[in-house]
């Protein structure tokens, strides 16, 4: 009989997009918004682009070829881009490189490499970066070139009360499409409709669901109605708020795992975003929120998913 | 017990082009290589002997024991050779090698149809017995000692499993749309067989213009149709016990644990002939697929025809394939020899390109959660494969191991393509053995 079979294991079709795949898609979207930042603030975005890419990449490949482990070095480069995005724009480029050994070494291998993190690595050195830099951090905002062009004159104005207070239309009068096209002092990656159409980008590749956006922009509305503010549309469109819908909210090692809490977490991080903005915390409001949120999430997903654990719980018995 | 199972949210899968609609009776082969173990149960052994000659339908293996099922032979002809092959699921199979000679006993030739309304339960279970009728896609058992099963608190039921979730494969569909008189009339038999009361036919949502006649078939006899969900997967027993009668079966208990038996329609289609015509379980229809074949189709094809001649009868293959599959795309088996043949179970054959398999390197996990929110028993995968990593082997079957239904899409959906499913089986298959 010359017949053979051989077995093999199953499945023998996936999903077409892998984890190198998804991260690709959010490193080319991210990448978006930084060429956006680079025709607004010159080469200065140029240079802190480069000098993070650099770090990222040569510091997480070496450590991955000493460590020998199987690596996926997009992921820390995407959440290099998006700490980028994150910064003022005149941040210096030792300051954006210090950020990206804490992405590398404190946000993705002091946790044993991808996937073992459980804090989105771009929040962790913002916050590190922040905290550090405490008085010198707002200096670094700088007023963008414009485009379309804008009547309000940026440089008669306080850039720090645009960061302290995150409320635009409070200190001048601007319109919606300013806000659109961020012409106004923020982070490097606050054009607000480039970030909307990588975010669209990102959907339409299936590596976001539209649910997160959508959820982070209600939880933060809801809460600053109910707070009383006076400046919901200028805070809700600013470049920070878009970029923590859109990229650290749904990172996705660090975002929730179960249905439940994948609704919950970006509701509650656009909520507690509106919080920190009422009291005070000025245009960084979206990323402390999404922050505390961030941390919280395994306790979240394990409220959510109490069903499953239960019934565990009752094979125990 | 788990009685945690959500609703199944996972979207439709792809499968690249659709076989066209309806199906063909293929050629036969000069050789079948007929595998003789085409059930679980017991191990059947050759009746006859090298140089014998054989007619259509020729008893050619049998078992002993209650789990053993009667082998025919496909085709009329002489034995050519009998000896072992490996089989896909790991197992080996005696086989019987016929070669192509003398004429046709039911090629061609309309069977007479003997009257059933008249038979008695047990008859027609012998009827069945004498047919060989395997009941495909539940365990691959033969249909006879499953419906001998009696429930002491349970009236039997029977559900119509048409809806077959899995991608690619639509041999039951077709084949269920190309004989719908034929189809109800299973039922019926089967509702005698049975002493079963009522009788449901599952369809896929998606397939309600293509099971219309079906339907109408089945509404003259007074047999109800339930739709299910167009996603993998939507046929598996709790979700057909819970859409069919509103029973939800409690974690790692099988359908027919309730009385509930679920029949797929090729497997109604030969318990007809069986009965009615007297004719054995010879033939199959295959789902031929995949985008290295040029011209997808469902043939209907002799047990022991090849993979190569079933390809070739779809027009050949129109690219190298990356791979190629017997049985579905998430649970289906790799064939590397196109010269190995279908058995009764086999419901399609996938010649998969590269551009539908989505290799990647394997990554550790990223924690996305994509295999927790797909599992359709609500177990946590990536969980259960660190206990079994971890040697908590008793830990593992706390958190649900038993449950898994294998259904690989877990796997399927893992972005990391972290052999989840793989993990899980062969935990179980090795706490089995050391069991056993």
């Amino acid at each position: 009989m010359t017949v053979e079979l051989y077995a093999s294991e199953f499945p023998h079709s996936y999903r077409s997009l892998s984890t190198r795949g998804f991260y690709l898609r959010f490193v080319v979207a991210v990448a978006l918004v930084l060429a956006a930042s680079v025709f607004r603030y010159g080469w200065n975005a140029v240079a802190n682009i480069v000098v993070a890419v650099v770090t990222t990449v040569v510091l997480d490949g070496g450590i991955a070829s000493l460590s020998r482990r199987a690596n996926a070095s997009s992921d820390v480069l995407f959440s290099a881009l998006v700490l980028c995005a994150l910064l003022p724009p005149a941040t210096p480029w030792s300051v954006v490189s210090i950020g990206c050994v804490v992405i590398v070494l404190v946000g993705k291998w002091t946790f044993g490499g991808v996937g073992s993190y459980w804090m989105h690595p771009a929040i962790l050195a913002y916050v590190v970066i922040v905290l550090s830099g405490k008085g010198a951090f707002e200096s670094w905002f700088v007023v963008p070139r414009t485009w379309p062009s804008t009547a309000v004159d940026w440089s008669a104005t306080e850039l720090i009360n645009v960061y302290l207070f995150g409320t635009v239309g409070a200190v001048v009068d601007v319109g919606w499409l300013d806000l659109l096209f961020g012409n106004v002092p923020g982070p490097l990656g606050g054009t607000v409709i480039v970030t909307l159409f990588a975010g669209l980008f990102l959907m339409a590749e299936d590596v976001i669901p539209a649910t997160f956006p959508a959820l982070f922009a209600i939880g933060m509305v809801a809460v600053l109605l109910l707070g009383g503010s006076q400046e919901v549309f200028t805070t809700v469109f600013s470049g920070q708020v878009a970029l923590a819908a859109f990229f650290l909210v749904p990172e996705p090692v660090s975002r929730a795992k179960t249905y439940l809490g994948l609704a919950l977490v970006p509701l509650f991080a656009g909520a507690i975003s509106g919080v920190f903005t009422l009291v005070g915390m000025g245009g960084a409001s979206p990323i402390y929120g999404t922050a505390v949120v961030n941390g919280f999430t395994p306790l979240i997903d394990s409220l959510a998913g109490r069903e499953y654990i239960r019934s565990i719980d009752e094979i125990d018995e | 017990m788990i009685p945690a199972r959500r609703k199944h949210r996972v979207r439709p899968l792809s499968e690249g082009r659709h076989p066209e609609p309806g199906y063909w009776n293929a050629a036969v082969p000069s050789i079948c290589v007929v595998p003789l173990q085409q059930h679980h149960g017991s191990r059947v052994h050759p009746v006859v002997a090298v140089g014998d000659t054989v007619r259509e339908g020729t008893v050619i293996g049998t078992g002993t024991g209650r789990f053993s099922s009667l082998v025919h032979a496909p085709i009329p002809g002489k034995v050519l050779q009998i000896g072992e092959i490996p089989m896909p699921d790991e197992r080996s199979s005696v086989a019987v090698s016929i070669e192509l000679a003398g004429e046709f006993d039911c090629l061609g030739k309309v069977p007479a149809a003997h009257p059933w309304n008249e038979l008695e339960q047990e008859e027609i279970l012998r009827l069945i017995e004498e047919g060989g009728v395997v009941a495909t896609g539940r365990g691959l058992l033969p249909l006879h000692t499953l419906l001998r099963r009696r429930h002491r608190e349970n009236r039997a039921r029977i559900v119509l499993d048409v809806a077959q979730s899995e991608p690619y494969v639509h041999s039951e569909l077709e084949a269920a749309i190309a004989s719908p008189h034929k189809t109800v009339e299973a039922i019926e038999i089967l509702r005698v067989a049975l002493g079963a009361e009522r009788a449901v036919i599952a369809v896929n949502s998606a397939r309600r213009r293509r099971t219309r006649q079906l339907r109408r078939e089945a509404a003259a006899r007074g047999i109800a149709t339930v739709r299910v969900a167009p996603a993998y997967p939507a046929d598996l027993d709790y979700q057909l016990a819970n859409a069919a009668f509103g029973e939800r079966l409690p974690a790692r208990s099988l359908a027919i644990d309730r009385g509930i038996h679920i029949i797929n329609a090729t497997t109604a289609i030969a318990v007809h002939d069986a009965v009615v015509f007297r004719t054995p379980q010879i033939d199959r229809v295959v789902t031929v697929a995949g985008d290295a074949v040029v011209r997808p189709a469902t043939v209907k094809a002799r047990v022991g025809t090849s993979v190569g001649d079933l390809i070739d009868e779809c027009g050949g293959l129109s690219s190298r394939p990356a791979r190629i599959v017997m049985g579905g795309s998430l649970t289906g088996r790799e064939v590397t020899n196109i010269n190995a043949p279908i058995t009764k179970g086999t419901a399609s054959i996938l010649a998969l390109s590269d551009s539908e398999i989505h290799r990647a390197p394997a990554l550790p996990c990223v924690g996305c959660g994509a295999c927790l929110r797909s599992c359709p028993v609500s177990l946590d995968p990536v969980f259960l494969v660190r206990l079994i990593q971890a040697g908590a082997a008793g830990q593992a079957v706390r958190a649900g191991i038993d449950s898994c239904v294998e259904c690989g899409l877990c796997s399927h959906v893992c972005p990391s393509r972290v052999p989840l499913t793989e993990a899980i089986r062969a935990a179980r298959a090795e706490r089995n053995r050391s069991a056993s």
